[in-house]
């Protein structure tokens, strides 16, 4: 079992700190937006002067590939499919598992006929058998403003996470839909087959996190997802939860679609554990709303506090409606993310 | 409770404006440096915590506020430097009186210890000064003070201000003194204001006050010791007595000095002195006669008395010398040391009062007075002056009147050759000299005829019947007058200064009048006078009297300086002495024996030089040049006071038969409470910053 966030001791961070979010394909001429500071007329902060670090290479690496090829996406329901896959459907379909018998109305098809219980009962029976059919995996990213903080940013960490379940998916032959929430995950493809890789992590190179676009409130990047998608299967957000309208109106809309819910949170360090003092003017990067603050040991102590009932409120919000909940910090490998965290909730086997 | 702000009223109106700055910058936001965060939902929430959630937090910032207004409060009122006065006035004006007489010398406060008296001093002097320190401290600035020290004279330091600075400043100019006590001048220096007078015209209707009285407390820091003072009202003056001085204090004092050569032999040399226990315990006391005074003084005598209190001892010391000497006599409490040679007076352990521990005397050498007669003829004269004791004062020279229009005359009259002239009916006249100066530069006496200056008859030849004469004038010292008999006299009045002497039916028949230093003594009435005939007739029956050789040896005492021919002059500390410098000497030195202290002063043509500095008591030298030997002169300053060197405290003042009683309680000084108020400031201060650091 990974261990809590808030009782984890982190290493001590230098500031607040933004990174940046270029993909290993985002060309070098192609330089990111102000941060929301410089869009302000402030002067840029230390975090905001390391906004500009090096490449952090592959989004996923050759050596976790070949692990996750060996793994499988979970789904505690059982959902329909649109075409024939590797898992058991509610359906009757025309697998080799037997499912049950039924009595015989006319218009069924006559291949389905029981002839063997037909001689011994002398009457027609249908014998059924399982349908199966192929999985919905959907990975939603969370690219508001705040996610391109700590370093790895966590939309970085979100990105990896999210190619690397749909990696494995695509392994399996799952139906993976792997996006960003907000206007750009209308053209995210939906991909099948493992050869499809290599466009999802075209998808997140391709995107710009500090395009404006992305910074868009979570319930709203759910509900544009759930108008797209009507069907059933594992949708796993990847998010920081942090948004003042709220996490709990997003994942209960998810859970209205009967969707088997993962909520990976993604955790800075920094957030965990305010590494300043000192009289300050927060500016919020998403709404640039100001809080002036004077740090203080004492108010540090009682922020850390707020963020751990903060996490312990979404994990118990989770809890009680069967969803999973992994808090994820940015400063954990991807790797020990999947390998131990993810397969040891279940998500992943 | 009182406020004596430090700053003036416009800036304390603008420092009232401090706490509503305050107020003020508390809701203005600090300068807070921007840093973007990924979201201000859970700092906002911290926030909402502290500010929503508990009452506390509110009252947090409250409090920060609370504290920072009483800050500026305290300060603020420190400025206004509350005090808590110790004596309230109860008018706007005080007058400080403080004696500066030689009693303020006692040392008797050092006796007192840290919890009887809030001052620190080591004679009553520095304790009136810190007392009235205090008190000025205390003032309000709506109160005027004025400051007057006082011995035998006033002296105004500081008249009627409010300003605090300037009364210390007068206050530290403050002198201590050997004088004597007179308290009378201070009071009318003080009652000016509080008791204005009237124009003084007599008969004016319309002569009204011309000034409204200002009613004053008139605080007198003194020992008591002086008389008490009938001819003052207070008036307006509200009187406040504050003794300085211990209840039993402990002196032993010289209360008489003299040496003195007899007449008939003078090269015996008579020293008396009187010693008195004034106050405390009976003590024992050891009198040294020393000749000479300071390090070179040579021990000659002493004598070892006990001396019960109040009661007096006199010693006497004889001794044999024709030569000028110099005498200084002292009291110890220790046993005499014949070698030191020193001079110990006083005992810091049993006496208070030093001044009066030691006395000076002089004698001059023996020399023999010279008078010149100018007579036609007075037989009764001849014999007064041929005494024995006259004659071995004096040396006489009769003249005939003619010799007063001689150039001889002229001559020795400018010199001053004599030391009296007397001039039996006739004398000089103004137009009779050549120089103009028509009288001579010596003490004279008129018999029946008048200086040519000043000097009028004011009856005609009468019978004189004498009514009174003034016994306590040097002059007519042990002598008797109602008895005489005078056949003719006419009345006599002489220029502003003329002391009358005797006083018959027919107006003053004998005065003294001062004349540049010196002095004429005219009788109205002759000795003897002329008949018809031109023979003599006798007028009076005085030259059959006793009192006629008693009468001329006084003169020949006082007029030709037969007394200074004997002893050196003893005048009390801050006396005028008047010196009579020969003719010749363009200037003089007179120097203190053993103080070191001398001082050059010119000689008029009149040869009088009036000299003031004697404040120290000692033996005062006047010579030609400072390192002559010749010594023209001698005389000494002595305390010899027993008024003041009685040191017990008065318990209460007698001014115009108005009692006013000592006050019990010592003056408290002004408690001042703005160093409590800042105290407080700077502690709330620490605590605001403690809150301030836990603050959100």
């Amino acid at each position: 079992m990974p261990s809590s966030p808030t009782t984890e001791s982190f290493p001590p961070a230098a500031s607040f700190s933004q990174s940046p979010e270029r993909s290993p394909e985002q060309s070098p001429e192609r330089s990111p937006e102000r941060s929301p500071e410089h869009a302000a007329g402030q002067p840029p902060s230390a975090a905001g002067q390391k906004h500009r670090e090096a490449d952090p290479g592959p989004l996923l690496p050759p050596s976790l590939l070949a692990k996750l090829e060996r793994l499988e996406l979970v789904s505690r329901k059982v959902f329909r499919g649109q075409i024939k896959g590797e898992r058991r459907s509610r359906r009757r379909g025309q697998s080799v598992e037997f499912a049950d018998f039924r009595n015989y109305v006319a218009g069924d098809d006559l291949r389905m006929i029981d002839w063997n219980l037909y001689a011994r009962l002398d009457q027609l029976f249908l014998k059924m058998f399982t349908e199966e059919e192929d999985l919905h995996f959907y990975a939603l990213v969370d690219a508001s403003a705040s996610m391109r903080f700590g370093s790895p940013s966590k939309f970085h960490v979100a990105s990896q996470l999210a190619a690397s379940l749909g990696y494995v998916g695509l392994c399996r032959g799952d139906r993976v839909a792997a996006s960003v929430l907000g206007p750009h995950g209308r053209r995210v493809p939906v991909l099948r087959g493992r050869s499809q890789f290599a466009k999802m992590t075209d998808y997140f190179a391709d995107l710009d996190p500090t395009d404006p676009a992305h910074n868009v409130h979570l319930i709203d990047g759910v509900k544009q997802f759930a108008a797209r998608n009507r069907g059933n299967g594992v949708v796993v957000l990847i998010t920081d939860l942090l948004d003042k309208r709220g996490y709990q109106s997003s994942l209960r809309l998810l859970l209205g679609r009967r969707m088997d819910i993962v909520v990976l949170h993604v955790i800075a360090p920094e957030e965990m554990d305010p590494p300043m003092t000192g009289d300050f003017r927060l500016i919020d990067a998403e709404d640039g709303e100001a809080a002036e603050m004077t740090l203080t040991p004492h108010v540090n102590q009682k922020y850390r506090l707020r963020f751990s009932q903060f996490c312990r409120d979404a994990k118990s919000f989770c809890a009680q409606r069967g969803m999973i909940y992994i808090p994820v910090r940015t400063d954990v490998p991807v790797e020990t993310v999947v390998s131990h965290y993810l397969r040891g909730r279940g998500v992943i086997r | 409770m009182t406020f004596a702000p430090i700053v003036t009223p416009w800036l304390l109106g603008g420092l009232l404006l401090v706490p509503l700055g305050i107020a003020a910058l508390y809701f203005l936001k600090l300068r807070r440096q921007p840093v973007a965060v990924p979201s201000t939902l859970l700092w906002t929430a911290v926030n909402e915590d502290s500010h929503v959630n508990s009452l506390l937090q509110r009252l947090r910032r409250s409090v920060l506020l609370a504290l920072q207004l009483a800050v500026a409060g305290l300060v603020l009122f420190a400025l206004l430097r509350p005090s808590i006065d110790g004596v309230s006035t109860t008018t706007q004006r005080r007058i400080f009186l403080i004696d500066t007489s030689a009693s303020m010398n006692a040392s008797d406060v050092a006796k007192l210890d840290g919890e009887q008296i809030d001052f620190e001093g080591t004679s009553r002097l520095d304790i009136a000064r810190q007392r009235i320190a205090a008190e000025i401290d205390a003032m309000r600035d709506s109160e005027t003070a004025m400051l007057i020290a006082f011995n035998d004279m006033a002296e105004t330091l500081q008249p009627f201000t409010s300003d605090r600075r300037r009364l210390r400043t007068a206050l530290s100019r403050v002198k201590p003194s050997r004088r004597v006590t007179d308290i009378t001048g201070a009071l009318r220096a003080a009652d000016g204001l509080a008791n204005p007078r009237r124009t003084s015209q007599i008969g004016d209707a319309n002569d009204v006050q011309v000034a409204d009285a200002l009613p004053a407390d008139l605080i007198v820091h003194s020992d008591g010791g002086f008389d008490r003072v009938d001819n003052f009202s207070l008036g307006n003056l509200i009187p406040r007595f504050v003794p300085v001085g211990v209840e039993s204090p402990s002196n032993l004092a010289i209360t008489q000095f003299s040496a003195a050569r007899n007449v008939e032999s003078i090269d015996q040399i008579e020293v008396f002195g009187s010693i008195s226990n004034l106050c405390g315990p009976r003590r024992t006391v050891v009198a040294t006669l020393r000749g000479g005074v300071g390090a070179s003084a040579t021990f000659l005598d002493a004598t070892e008395l006990t001396i019960d209190p109040d009661q007096t001892a006199a010693v006497s010391f004889a001794l044999q010398s024709d030569e000028a000497m110099e005498l200084s006599l002292s009291l110890s409490h220790q046993p005499l040391d014949n070698e030191s040679g020193g001079q110990r007076t006083g005992d810091a352990a049993g006496d208070d009062l030093a001044e009066d521990d030691i006395a000076y005397a002089a004698l001059s050498p023996s020399r023999v007075v010279r008078v010149l007669i100018v007579t036609p003829g007075n037989k009764p004269l001849q014999i007064g002056l041929d005494t024995p004791s006259l004659s071995g004062v004096c040396r006489t020279e009769i003249v005939d009147p003619s010799f007063l229009s001689t150039d001889d005359f002229e001559r020795r009259s400018r010199r001053g050759d004599d030391d009296l002239i007397i001039f039996d009916r006739c004398g000089p006249t103004l137009e009779g000299q050549s120089s103009g100066v028509a009288m001579p530069r010596c003490n004279t006496m008129w018999i029946g005829s008048l200086p040519p200056a000043g000097w009028r008859f004011t009856s005609s030849s009468k019978p004189v019947n004498i009514i009174d004469f003034d016994r306590t004038d040097p002059l007519l010292q042990y002598v008797e007058l109602l008895s005489l008999l005078i056949v003719q006299g006419r009345g006599i009045a002489g220029p502003e200064g003329t002391v009358d002497l005797v006083t018959s039916d027919i107006g003053t028949v004998m005065a003294a009048a001062p004349r540049d230093g010196l002095t004429d003594l005219v009788l109205g009435f002759d000795l003897i006078s002329s008949g018809a005939d031109g023979g003599s007739l006798i007028n009076t029956n005085w030259y059959a009297e006793r009192s006629w050789p008693v009468f001329l040896l006084n003169v020949l005492r006082v007029l030709g300086g037969a007394g200074d021919a004997t002893a050196a002059a003893s005048y009390r500390p801050g006396s005028t002495v008047s010196l009579r410098i020969p003719a010749g000497t363009p200037q003089i030195t007179i120097t203190r024996r053993g103080g070191e202290a001398s001082w050059t002063l010119p000689v008029p043509t009149t040869g009088l030089v009036e000299f003031v500095h004697t404040d120290q008591t000692g033996l005062y030298v006047v010579q030609a040049e400072q390192n002559d030997d010749d010594v023209l002169q001698t005389f000494c300053v002595n305390l010899l006071d027993r008024v003041e060197s009685r040191l017990s405290v008065a318990d209460a003042l007698d001014i115009g038969y108005q009692p006013i009683p000592a006050e019990t309680i010592a003056t408290e000084g002004q408690r001042e409470y703005w160093p409590l108020a800042i105290s407080v400031a700077l502690g709330l201060l620490v605590t605001e910053w403690l809150i301030y650091g836990r603050r959100i």
